[in-house]
């Protein structure tokens, strides 16, 4: 069953230079113990989708246009702001890309932890100091307890990044949600947060849904992944099928031009043309066809619908044009 | 690589912060931010170098271009000791040595058009002035790959990609022999970042340039750069030709670091591993390179 539906989100911004259309007509949905991984760049519309279904969109210049988001039963987009702060931080955890703003630096550490557990759970006295120890010792925080009376300045960024952690899975939330949450981090901390996200979710049967820009992290965590571009779904589906049999050419493009692994076998990377969207002036058709060296007539007129596409259950394409035939025509030529 | 002369030769460079009386505090901690650093890079060859945020990948790319003044050590372009020089002495030399960085938005001036931008190290150093510096600033916006039109636009205009083009028609200017990138792609979308790349090999073909890459993304390094250098807390601890860091790194660090790579392919696993425990493994000051291999040197200190 689905934990979270989304339904014809539209969310525009109002800006001096005109509409700027950040999501267009978005719908999907996120099994109960399922983890999704969204893909896109800057104007894709990952990170806006995700603020306005939280109640998180700053309005204005932000306006959600139209749209549905059912969690556990519940429109998100209906409820009142007192409701969803309830489930904010309790039932839906949140962890965002920058824990040096995110954090409250003038409250110690173990405050803003109590801040959220005490709103949320009925956790008091001995119990909450005892839940607030164990939350830092999960996420890998040496000494939790003498950590706890420490500010955020004391702490590296990794580890800051590991309390913002500890807060989005305070609640043992059923939905947890990542924006670039080790994007800022080495390499290093980042593997070790994902062995720990990739544990919480055996442990708890927590959903998720991880943003990232890195095709890595996707292809490690995620059992789904959803491909976004100019505010639309440009491909969807379980990672295996989409990762070795992309339909979507901008799917293609992202994964031809990640330099291989071994030995360097070509002078010069794949490159996508051409830069992000502007979407205050969206394409009219297909959002990624000015960019796209197959597209077609009506790829530049008219949006392409999701579908169904290949063997796999579940894996859709927004496409006009069918890539496999178009690569292998090319291959053809080129030979 | 090997064989051509260096462009660039780092020795023992040392640089330390603290140590000061400040208002508060009688002495503030001395802390080493890179200790006993060397390397060189030969004409037209691209090092990378890589670590850990703190681990002084940044302060030595500034302290070879003088940037930040290096407390001890030598830095040579092509024979000549930099370290000694100062004002007046220095300047043909920065022409030489330039630097990119991170930040494609906040290294341009937003009330400067762009094409003054890329003009201005011309002008300061007075190499090209009237119709010819124009036409050489055109020639520049081609070599990048942006059309000479956008010359009289402002930054705001521009996309990150392309920001970071004009930083690059700027950087080489002055025809510079060694340019220190630092981390030069990790702010611009996936979709932008091959198109950098390849603009900094096309770009080395053609000019002929030396780079000091730094970056932490190693699969692009692995791409780039022909030799690696792995830094930690402040130290040196592995270098070597870039396929001979990858298939076979010795320091415990290089293969902590490599098994982290999240490996873009679902049907491959990365290997949990405990990561290298950093605080309990500082190189102690001692500690000396050990060549394993033909140009592979590894630090040697005894490892927890």
């Amino acid at each position: 069953m689905a934990l979270l539906e989304i339904k014809n989100l539209t969310v525009q911004f109002d800006t001096p230079g005109g509409v700027v259309h950040a999501v267009n007509d978005l719908s999907y949905s996120v099994e109960a113990g399922e983890t999704l991984g969204i893909v896109g760049e800057s104007g894709s519309g990952k990170s806006v989708h995700i603020l306005a279904l939280l109640g998180l969109l700053p309005t204005p210049p932000g306006r959600i246009v139209s749209g549905e988001a059912w969690f556990d039963g519940q429109n998100l987009m209906a409820m009142s702001d007192r409701a969803l702060r309830e489930v904010r931080g309790g039932q839906i955890g949140m962890v965002f890309q920058d824990p040096m703003s995110s954090l409250n630096p003038v409250l110690t550490v173990g405050r803003q932890l109590k801040e959220v557990l005490v709103r949320h759970t009925d956790l008091r006295g001995r119990a909450l100091k005892d839940r607030m120890v164990e939350l830092l010792d999960i996420v890998g925080i040496p000494h939790p307890e003498a950590r706890l009376s420490q500010y955020p300045h004391e702490f590296s960024g990794g580890m800051r990044q590991r309390v913002m952690i500890a807060i989005g899975m305070a609640c043992n939330p059923r939905l947890l949600i990542a924006d670039e949450a080790t994007t800022a981090l080495d390499v290093t901390v980042q593997a070790q947060i994902l062995d720990l996200v990739r544990k919480l979710k055996e442990d708890f049967g927590t959903t998720v849904i991880w943003i990232t820009h890195d095709m890595g992290v996707v292809a490690e965590l995620a059992d789904t992944i959803q491909v976004m571009y100019g505010g639309r779904i440009m491909e969807r589906g379980p990672v295996r099928p989409v990762f070795h049999d992309p339909r979507s050419a901008y799917t293609w493009g992202l994964l031809n031009s990640l330099p291989d692994e071994g030995a360097r076998t070509q002078r010069r990377l794949y490159q996508i043309p051409g830069s992000p969207p502007n979407m205050a002036k969206p394409p009219a058709g297909d959002p990624f066809a000015p960019r796209n060296p197959f597209a077609t007539e009506r790829c530049r007129a008219e949006v392409p619908p999701l579908r169904e596409v290949g063997d796999v259950p579940g894996h859709k394409v927004a496409a006009w044009y069918d890539l496999p035939a178009l690569l292998a025509a090319q291959k053809e030529e080129t030979q | 690589m090997t064989t051509s002369p260096p462009v660039l030769e780092v020795n023992g460079l040392m640089r330390s912060y603290g140590g000061g009386k400040t208002l508060f505090r009688k002495e503030k901690p001395v802390i080493h931010a890179i200790n006993d650093v060397s390397f060189q890079i030969a004409e037209g060859e691209t090092l990378g170098l890589v670590g850990e945020s703190g681990s002084g990948k940044s302060t030595t790319g500034r302290a070879v271009l003088h940037l930040e003044t290096p407390d001890a050590g030598s830095v040579r372009f092509r024979g000549q000791e930099l370290t000694t020089l100062a004002g007046k002495a220095l300047k043909p030399y920065r022409r030489e040595m330039q630097m990119i960085f991170q930040d494609p938005y906040s290294a341009l001036n937003p009330r400067m058009k762009v094409g003054r931008f890329v003009a201005e190290p011309m002008v300061v150093h007075g190499t090209e002035s009237g119709s010819a510096l124009q036409d050489r600033v055109a020639e520049l916006f081609r070599l990048v790959g942006l059309d000479p039109a956008f010359m009289s636009r402002y930054p705001h205009e521009f996309s990150g990609g392309q920001r970071q083009r004009i930083n690059i028609a700027r950087a080489i200017a002055l025809k510079p022999a060694f340019i220190v990138a630092d981390e030069p792609i990790t702010a611009l979308d996936v979709s932008i970042q091959a198109q950098i790349v390849n603009l900094f090999q096309d770009l080395q073909d053609q000019l002929g340039l030396a780079y000091l890459f730094i970056a932490h993304d190693l699969s692009m390094v692995r791409y780039l750069c022909s030799r690696v250098a792995v830094m930690l807390r402040g130290r040196i601890v592995e270098i070597a030709p870039t396929e001979q860091i990858f298939s076979d790194p010795r320091h415990p660090y290089t293969q902590s670091l490599l098994a982290a790579i999240p490996v873009p392919d679902p049907d491959r696993r990365r290997p949990p591993r405990p990561p290298f425990d950093v605080s309990r493994n500082i190189p102690p000051r001692e500690a000396q390179m050990a060549e394993v291999a033909p140009g592979h040197f590894v630090l040697d200190h005894p490892i927890q």
